[in-house]
Parts: structure tokens; sequence; C-alpha cells
């Protein structure tokens, strides 16, 4: 909310520094955001009185006119249509001044010399008017020459304040002048506002009202006033409201905003001639019935929506707009003023379910003060009088059937030191609460607060606790370590997160932490659109589904690092993907993934590829030993929309399914106008963490090994692994390792075939193995292997 | 045969192969200079074969000839190899290396600036003797709002621009603070625990991610106050800071938290003189806290008269941004562009 310095220090009798009342603001709960000085300046830009005024010769729209300036008679060239005569009064920029970016020289306009500028509001940023330049005559007597700022009182500051929710009484000059003079230890006694005139009939005998729905409006209170003359408000009232951020309007509208700002309390200002029946209804709207609000939208309405009503129509939101059919115009001589205090919940649904917010739903939703309508009527009447003439009708209109009465809250000195973990005086916080406007009574055990109606946020003894912490500042209270019970430690996933991440990174993969949610289509296109999770208000469609993989967001990625021209891509994520499992919560799952593409490390000359399948395949079967301490079992899996049918292979552990490794489908890729290949893998990272194993190391070989080789030459079609695997069966238990080291394919090798040739360890525990031992059991082991395969060693 | 013409020819072959052997450039060409006089066909054994044809009374002279023209053979032999190992050591040593390439670097991977601020962050409080606690990042309305004290129907809920999954009934959460709720609805006091974790708003612009990070911490005990709030926080800050950062504490607003707090740290860039990074305040808002609103223990079944307790939540990205040069824009965290993502150290 903005807030003029000048106006709270008239409300609060009193003129602190206004950078000093900003902190004392802010380290009370009202957070300055910015304070900003308007109203200076303005060098050389002073009152000037026209002495002479004479048509261009040559230039039909323009003025030749002379003014006095205060240091001597200038010409002056001026285009404005409202250009006055003689003595009138005008705001000049002398040479030398700057106007926004314009800084005035001595020049000829189409031939005249002009030695100077008349000014509109607007080319002074001190109002919106730009329709012509500011005639002063009325607004100001001070000589020629008077510099503009003091001539039109010009300086102010104004706070910028972030208002909480629970300090609904803070969004108003009156509210945040009480807070000031509580600050700074000052009674609060603002100046009581000039009464309206009355005459004519009493209000009640001019309009009705029907107020059907107490529980949505507890108090609607009008007054009438008639023979008002619509016109513009002074230079003072428009150049605050300008500074508030407020478009001035006319003197009517003007007055309302000038209270909602003053007091908080929203008003809602009727031409009374376009009232029907002269009678107000305060009633549920029915469903489905409808209204044009002043914004010329039709609106449509619900049973739980709060409407006022004259004899025949809805005629306003209440508490959010007015209709369009009844509000103020030019012509308006009669007014019907409404100050209500409407249920704030109801505002609220009504103001969501438009999605219409106004200042006024703004203020009722967070809940003004009930009890403030009378006085706000009669500085309404006492303001709108004075501005534009007219009489106020005697009396008030008044339904108020359950009046809100203040709420008695205790305050025991003594919780409040244990809660705060510091005294404050019983005496102290009498005075804190006083100055909120509460009576105060009760012992200083405990004490008894009648809360205003202005705090509507006051009903407990914690907040009384809060009132007074805040006061006082926390600045106050003095630091202390806590005496913290140990605890069992259980953060399992969090600890498993952060191992993966570790053991990820020794591999050389970079972390990436992407968006959980990614486009649903692309999880459909992946073969993972079941059980999604979608997001019913997305901010946008590429973001509306819940990950059910985090291998899109690792491809997202993907795409965009290749958009940026970056070759090398080999990210890993950990994080939870989402699966509806139809329970109130969806199941959330850790997993760990991986994606990879450009080319392998090297060096200068050299060149190693490009990283392909084989290189997930070891990173994802290395991270799961170096987890769990056990080599990971694979098998070809082929019917994964989201990798190639080929090359994708199922990581099992322990007989379980654990994750997924292989090549990105390349109609992924594609669907992705990704022009290059990537692998990758994805795990269940808790699944694997549970079966982790202790570590050990085995006795260390004392004797030496014998090495021996064979090559075996087979079909192009037959895999390795179960050669490899039957030769470790054939060959135990002497050998302890047998490991491929070549495949060959070319000359020597007939077409079709290649050549797998592997490499065994043979070594013993007991002794120094002899040739004729290993000979023997490596020939019987490849013999068995030849047989089971029916294959020929090279 | 003679013998002393037997033993002039050892002398011969012996300086014959010190000739040749003078002139070769491998070892292996030395060795096989050697087997071709000393090797089962080499000229000396096949000589030596005469040996035995000999009188007896020549043959021990003979002998011995045999012998020191084997040994002179095998002397230059090894003699030569040594001087072509030196020769070889020698002009490795001086041999030219353009040393002005780049070495041959292992790849390192990293962990995300998220992960490393977010890992700090929590090692401060499990050091002080917190837990680590998470919960899922699909909440109940309740757990979310519900229980924190956040009425239907109340302007508090603008505070936080929710993503819906039903609306009114779950969300992507909004903060970490259920977890707080999930904690204490688990266990009786007293509470101790943190919580990282991603929370989602409906927000996305420079300075705002639909996706970010929080940590949640919670004490909750029989005598704790708002003074071990700021005993705790500014140890915090002290840990993540430097020692000499300076803070305050403002009141604020939270609907779980009863008094609430806003603490700020001296801006890190400018030193409190004002800058762009502080808008120009000297300060920067770090985080929210607060004393655990009694309705927020009342609804969990902890009484409130017994116990007290607080909460503080802080945004792990704001710290980032803070702890690191060059994350000009929020969204930088969540496009893990490679070039990005090499940057961050512990």
């Amino acid at each position: 909310m903005l807030v003029s310095y000048r106006w709270i220090c008239e409300i609060a009798g009193f003129s602190p520094k206004p950078e000093e009342l900003g902190d004392r603001l802010t380290f009370s709960g009202l957070e300055v955001d910015e304070l900003e000085s308007v109203g200076n300046g303005f060098d050389n830009i002073v009152v000037g009185v026209i002495k002479s005024r004479e048509p261009h010769p040559t230039a039909k729209k323009l003025q030749c006119v002379t003014v006095d300036s205060g240091s001597g008679v200038v010409s002056v060239v001026c285009g404005a249509p409202n250009c006055p005569g003689p003595d009138s009064r005008v705001v000049l920029a002398r040479v030398g001044a700057s106007v926004g970016e314009i800084t005035i020289e001595p020049r000829e306009i189409a031939g005249v010399p002009s030695e100077g500028m008349l000014c509109s509001e607007m080319e002074l940023d001190i109002g919106p008017d730009q329709e012509g330049i500011m005639i002063l005559d009325g607004e100001t007597e001070a000589a020629a020459g008077t510099p503009i700022a003091d001539a039109l009182d010009l300086q102010d500051w104004i706070y910028s304040i972030g208002i909480t929710p629970n300090r609904p009484d803070a969004l108003s000059h009156r509210g945040i002048a009480r807070e000031m003079a509580l600050l700074y230890c000052k009674p609060f006694d603002p100046q009581v506002p000039e009464a309206a005139p009355e005459g004519g009939d009493p209000v009640g005998g001019l309009i009705k009202v029907d107020l059907v729905d107490p529980e949505g409006c507890p108090r609607y209170a009008a007054v009438v006033i008639t023979g008002v003359k619509v016109g513009t408000s002074p230079f003072s009232l428009r150049y605050r409201l300008h500074n508030l951020g407020v478009r001035p309007i006319s003197n009517l509208v003007d007055v309302t905003n000038l209270i909602l700002l003053e007091y908080g309390q929203p008003l809602h200002a009727f031409d009374l001639d376009r009232v029907a029946d002269a009678r107000i209804v305060v009633r549920r709207a029915s469903d489905g019935e409808t209204m044009k609000t002043l914004d010329e939208l039709e609106r449509t309405f619900t049973g739980d929506d709060l409407l006022i009503c004259d004899g025949e129509r809805p005629v306003a939101v209440a508490g959010v707009m007015g209709g369009l059919d009844t509000g103020i115009t030019q012509e308006t001589k009669n007014l019907l003023i409404e100050c209500a205090y409407f249920n704030p919940s109801m505002i609220r649904r009504t103001s969501k379910r438009l999605k219409l917010a106004s200042e006024s739903s703004y203020r009722f939703e967070r809940g003004i003060d009930p009890n403030m309508a009378g006085d706000v009527l009669r500085s309404t009447a006492g303001l709108m009088c004075g501005l534009a003439g007219g009489t106020k009708a005697p009396g008030l209109v008044d339904c108020y059937p359950v009046p809100i009465e203040r709420k008695r809250v205790a305050l025991r000195p003594g919780r409040y030191e244990s809660i705060m973990g510091y005294p404050v005086e019983a005496q102290e916080m009498r005075r804190i609460l006083e100055g909120l406007g509460a009576v105060v009574t009760g012992t200083d055990d405990e004490i008894s607060v009648l809360v205003p109606t202005n705090r509507p946020d006051i009903e407990r003894e914690i907040d009384l606790v809060e009132e007074v912490a805040r006061v006082v500042g926390l600045d106050k209270i003095p630091s202390l370590l806590p005496r913290i019970q140990s605890c069992i430690p259980d953060r399992e996933e969090y600890e498993a997160a952060m191992r993966v991440r570790q053991i990820m990174v020794s591999l050389g993969l970079e972390e990436s932490i992407s968006h959980s949610f990614v486009p649903e289509e692309m999880l459909v296109g992946m073969g993972l659109g079941d059980r999604v999770i979608k997001i019913a208000n997305p901010l946008n469609s590429k973001r509306a589904a819940m990950r059910t993989t985090l291998l899109a967001g690792l491809i997202e990625n993907l795409k965009r690092a290749t958009t940026r021209y970056v070759g090398m891509v080999r990210q890993f994520e950990v994080g939870r993907t989402f699966h509806d499992e139809s329970g109130e919560l969806p199941l959330e799952v850790l997993r760990v993934a991986a994606v990879m593409s450009g080319s392998r490390d090297s060096w200068i000359g050299e060149d190693h590829g490009s990283l392909d399948f084989y290189d997930a395949k070891g990173i994802a079967g290395a991270f799961v030993k170096e987890l769990t301490g056990v080599d990971p079992a694979f098998e070809p899996v082929k019917d994964l929309d989201y990798m190639h049918p080929n090359r994708a292979l199922r990581v099992f552990l322990d007989g379980e399914d654990v994750g997924v490794v292989g090549e990105v489908h390349p109609k992924i890729l594609t669907d992705q106008k990704l022009g290059r290949g990537a692998v990758g893998f994805e795990m269940d990272a808790m699944k694997l963490w549970g079966m982790r194993r202790r570590s050990a190391a085995s006795p260390l070989h004392e004797f030496p090994p014998m090495v021996r080789d064979v090559a075996f030459l087979v079909e192009e079609s037959r895999d390795a692994a179960p050669i490899e695997d039957a030769l470790r069966v054939a060959c135990a238990p002497l050998a302890t390792s047998v490991s491929l080291f070549d495949v060959y394919r070319g000359k020597g090798i007939e077409d079709g075939k290649k050549s797998l040739a592997f490499s065994v360890l043979y070594r013993s525990r007991e002794k120094t193995l002899t040739d004729e031992e290993v000979d023997a059991i490596h020939r019987a082991a490849i013999d068995q292997v030849k047989t089971e395969f029916g294959v020929l060693t090279r | 045969m003679d013998p002393q013409e037997i033993i002039n020819d050892l002398q011969h072959l012996a300086d014959r192969f010190d000739d040749s052997v003078s002139a070769l450039a491998t070892e292996q060409q030395i060795r096989d200079l050697q087997a071709s006089f000393l090797g089962k066909k080499g000229e000396i054994t096949i000589l030596q074969k005469l040996l035995g044809k000999l009188p007896g009374e020549s043959r021990k002279e003979v002998g011995q000839a045999f012998n020191q023209a084997k040994q002179r053979i095998t002397t230059a032999a090894g003699d030569a190899i040594d001087g072509l190992v030196n020769r070889e050591a020698s002009e490795y040593l001086d041999r030219h290396t353009d040393l002005t390439l780049p070495g041959r670097a292992p790849r390192m991977g990293r962990m995300h600036p998220i992960t490393l601020v977010m890992y700090d962050i929590v090692d401060v409080f499990v050091s002080m003797g917190f837990d680590v606690a998470l919960g899922p990042e699909i909440e109940t309305d309740l757990y979310n709002f519900g229980k924190l004290n956040f009425p239907d129907d109340h302007p508090a809920r603008d505070m936080q621009d929710t993503l819906f999954i039903k609306e009114g009934k779950t969300l992507l959460r909004t903060h970490t603070s259920p977890v707080q709720i999930r904690t204490m609805l688990e266990k009786p006091p007293p509470i101790q625990i943190v919580a990282p974790g991603a929370v989602y708003r409906r927000d996305d612009d420079p300075t705002h991610s639909p996706m970010f990070f929080q940590v949640e911490g919670l004490l909750v005990d029989e005598g704790v106050t708002f003074a071990h709030l700021k005993g705790v926080l500014e140890a915090f800050l002290a840990r993540i800071f430097g020692r000499d950062v300076r803070s305050r504490f403002r009141p604020s607003f939270f609907p779980f938290t009863e008094p609430s707090a806003e603490v700020d740290i001296e801006c890190i860039s400018c030193k409190g003189a004002g800058c762009n990074l502080c808008s120009g305040t000297g300060w920067l808002e770090i985080l929210g806290s607060g004393m655990v609103d009694p309705h927020v223990l009342e609804g969990v079944g902890i009484d409130p008269e017994r116990y007290t307790g607080f909460a503080f939540g802080l945004g792990v990205d704001r710290i980032a941004m803070l702890r690191y040069e060059g994350i000009s824009s929020i969204r930088l965290l969540y496009e893990n562009d490679p070039r990005f993502l090499e940057a961050f150290r512990r």
C-alpha cells in the first residue's frame, strides 16, 4: 500500500523524520519496501503571471504570451488550447529548468523567440492532466517567481508498505498514524472533521433499506446528500490521490477514494435518482442471476454471492464492484452513500469466483472495522458537501441487527516470557495494548484486554504476545543456543540420495535438477503415459504432467544443450517420479537416471569415438556395484517405447528388476527434433539402497598366477556373455577370473563370424600351479565350451 | 691342427668381434652378433669342437684361450650394450618435449549448485543435533494449508499461488512446512528436524521459478523460546555467510507461526551501502521464522502450554544465488546447461 508521509503526520499530529519513521514501521511489522521523495526537483519552475497574450503571427494553434517570471518578463510561445489571458497564474519553466527529459533553452518557435515553457500537470508528474497547461487561479495566491513546490506545497514522501494479511487495520492512513503514535509513545487523538450542513427530509423518508441477509452483511449504513454539483477536486486533493496511485476523476468519486485511503472503509456512491423505488435490498443472488458491473462486463452469480439491489434489479456486487446503471455520472445531483460491513469470507469467495478483485474487496475480505460507519459517514458527508455543495439529509440509515462487540482476551506476562525468552514489564504491556486502542484492565499476572474491532486478527493470547513483541522490538530479545535433545537419526532417503550423487559424480557425470513437470505428450510418446498425475491449473501445457521418468527432463536438457551448440552432455538426476496408484496421494519414487551424448574424452589428435550403449552400460554397472557391492545382471528388453529395441537391457539385482539401461529410442530423439543419438539409464534408487551389502575384502593371493588365452570362432549373431559364463564354470575352481579381451573380425576370419578371445587367470591359494596342471584343466574347459556351443577355437 | 693356430684364430675372432660390435646400434644386433660367435652354431662354438682332437698337453692351453676369447666377447658385448643404454638414456634426457601442450585431465563430475548449498545448510543443523525429514512433494490441502493454520477463504492463502492436482484436495506443496505437521503427528516432542526439498508455486519470471527448493526447520520441546530461535539462526547464518555477518529480525506474518519474523542479512555485495542486489536497502531477506502457533500444536495433539517450538524456512535457490557468482536469473538453475553446471564447487 502507498502511504503519504504528510498525511499520516497530519493525522497523528507530529512529524518525525521520514526515513526514521520508515525504519520504525518496518521494525514493528509494517515493512517499508520503498520510500520515495516526491514534489522536488523543480528548479527554475515557478509561478508565472501572464502579462499579455496575442495570437502567433503565422501558426494558428499557438499563442504568444509575456509572463512575469518573478525575475523579469519573458516571452513564451504556448501551444496549449487553454492558454489563459492576462493576470492568470500559470506554471512557468524558466530557461535552465528540466521538464521530464527536456532542458528549457531559449529558442524560436515558428519564427517567434520563446524563453520558457508553460507546463501541464502531466509534464511535471504531479497529476494525470495533459489536456492543457496548469492554471493556478484559485489554487495559490503566490507571487510570480515563487518556486512551484512552495506555491503548491508539493513536498511529500511516499512509503510503499507491504501489509501482511493479519493487519487489515494498516490498510488505511488512520491505521498507520495510530501505529506511528504508538511507536513514538504519543497519544492518538486525530482531529474530528467538519460536519456537513443538514436540511430537507430526514434520510428515512428518502430511502428504504431492506437488509435480507445479515449473515452476509452484518451492517448496512447509508446517508443521502442532495443537490451536489459534480466538478473537479482542488489540486491538493488530486495531488494526494495521484501520489497514492489513484486517478482523480471528479469531486464525488475523489472523496470516496480519499475516505477509503484514510479510514480503510470502502464506500459506494449511488446516483439516488437512478435507484429504482429509492430502495436498497441486500440479499443473496439467485443462481444464474446476472448484472453488468462498472467494467461493462456481464457477471453471472450463484446463491453464495451477495448483491445490493434497488427496487427492481441488482445494482452492485456487494463489497466488490458497483453496477453500471446506478453509478455516479457528470449529471448526478443526489447521492446515496453506502457504508457497509460485509462478511469477509463471502466477499473473498465472490471475488475469487468472479476473478474480480478491487481495492474494496481487498479490504472487506481482510476485515474492516465494523464500528466506524458513523465516523466515516460524518466525515464523508462533510468533505462531499464542502467540495460539491449539497446538503445532507438529516440522520443516517443504519441496519446493524447484531452489533459486533469487542473481544476480551487475557495476557499473562509470565506466558509472554516463556514464549519470547525475555520479560517485559506488565506496565509496558498495558501501555502498548492501550496504544492499539484496547481497553486494558486485570492484574499484573493476568492482563485483561478488550480488543478494538479494527483488529479482527487479535483473538488469542498469542496474538497479544505478538503485538507486545513487535512493538517492543525483536532486537531487544537476546540470542541463546537451546539444549537440543539428541535423537536417533532416521534419514534414509536423504542419505541414499546424497550417496547416489557422490557415486555419479565420481563416475564423471554432472548433476541436473529439472522441473518435475513435463509435457504430457512426451511421457505418452515414451510409453510412460499411464498413471500420470496432471496439474489442474498448469502454467502452460508444457508443464502439465508430473514426470513418471527422470529421463524426460534429461532429454529436454539435452535438447536445450543441442540448440545451444553444446556438444557433450553427461548428466544425471536424482529425484522423485510420481505415479497414480489411486490413493489420496500418488506414489513418489526416488530414482536416479542419466543421459549421455557426444564424444568420449580424448586428447589432442586422439579420437575415442562417441559415447554409445556400452558407455551407458558400463557406468550403470559400475554405479550399481559401487552402491550395493554387487554386480548387476542384465537382460535384453525389446518392448520399451523409449529405448532402442535391440540396444536396451533391464538391470537386475538379486533377481529384482531395478531399472533399464540402453540407447534412447531414435523416435524419441526425432520427436524432440534432436539430430543426435543418446544413451542413458534409469534406476530405482531406494530399491538399490535397500540391497546394499557389507563391503568385504578377500584374502590376498600368495602364489603366482598363470595366464592362458583362448579364442573361439563364433557366428556373428552369437553373444559373448553365455560363452564367457560357460568358460568360467568349466575352468572353475582354479580360475580366479575369466575376461573377454578381444572381439575380432576381418583378415583370417571368414565372413559372418567373429573371434572372441578370453584370458583366463589360474591361481591357487595352496601352492604354485604347474604348467601341466593348468594346461590339463584349460584344455578340458575349452573342449567343454566347444561341445556346448558347437564352436571352434582359433 | 696346430694349437697355436687355433689360439691365433681365437685372437682374430675376438678382434673381429670388437671391430664389428662398435658399429651396431641396437641391443638385439649385439646379441645376434654375440650369438654368431658364441651361440650353438657360432664360430667359436664350432671351433671348440676341434678341442677334443688336440693332443692332451696342448688342450689346457687352448682351452684357456677359448675361455679368454669367450670372456672377451661376452665382456665386449656387455660393454657395447651398456654403452648403447647409456647413449639412449642420455638421448632420452636430451629430447625436446613440447611442455605447452595441455595435460590429459580425467573428467570430473559435479553436483548441482542447489545440492551443494542444500547439503551445507543441512549439515549445519545436523551438526547441531537436528535430524533430516522428507515428505511427499504432492501434498494434501489439509497438510499444506489447513493444519498450518491457513483458514479456508482466508487471504493468507493468497500469499502462495498454488498448483493444484485436485483443487481443494491435493496440490504440489507450496512450502516444506507440511513436513512439520507430518513429523509432529508421527512422534511426540522433543522434535528437532530440518526438511530440505522441492516446493512449487504458480509463478514464473526471472526471479521466480515454479519449482524451487526450501529447507524447513522445526524445534519443539519444553522451554523453547524466541531467544533460542535467534540463537540458532544467527549461528546458522554465521556458518553459511561468515562469522562477521550482520543480521536483523523483522516482525512479519506467517499463518503457522506467531510471533513471526523475517530475517535479513547485511548485503554481502555492498556490505550495507546499498546496491542493485539489495535494491539499495543494504539488506537481503534470507528466511522466514517464528514460534510455532499454538493452533498448529493443538492440531497435532501437542499441548501448547507445556511445549513451545520454533520453525523457520529458507530458500535454497536464493542462498545459492548469493553464495555463487554469476547466477543472474533463477531460471539458469533449472536449465541445466552443461557450461553452467561446470562452474560450481563446494
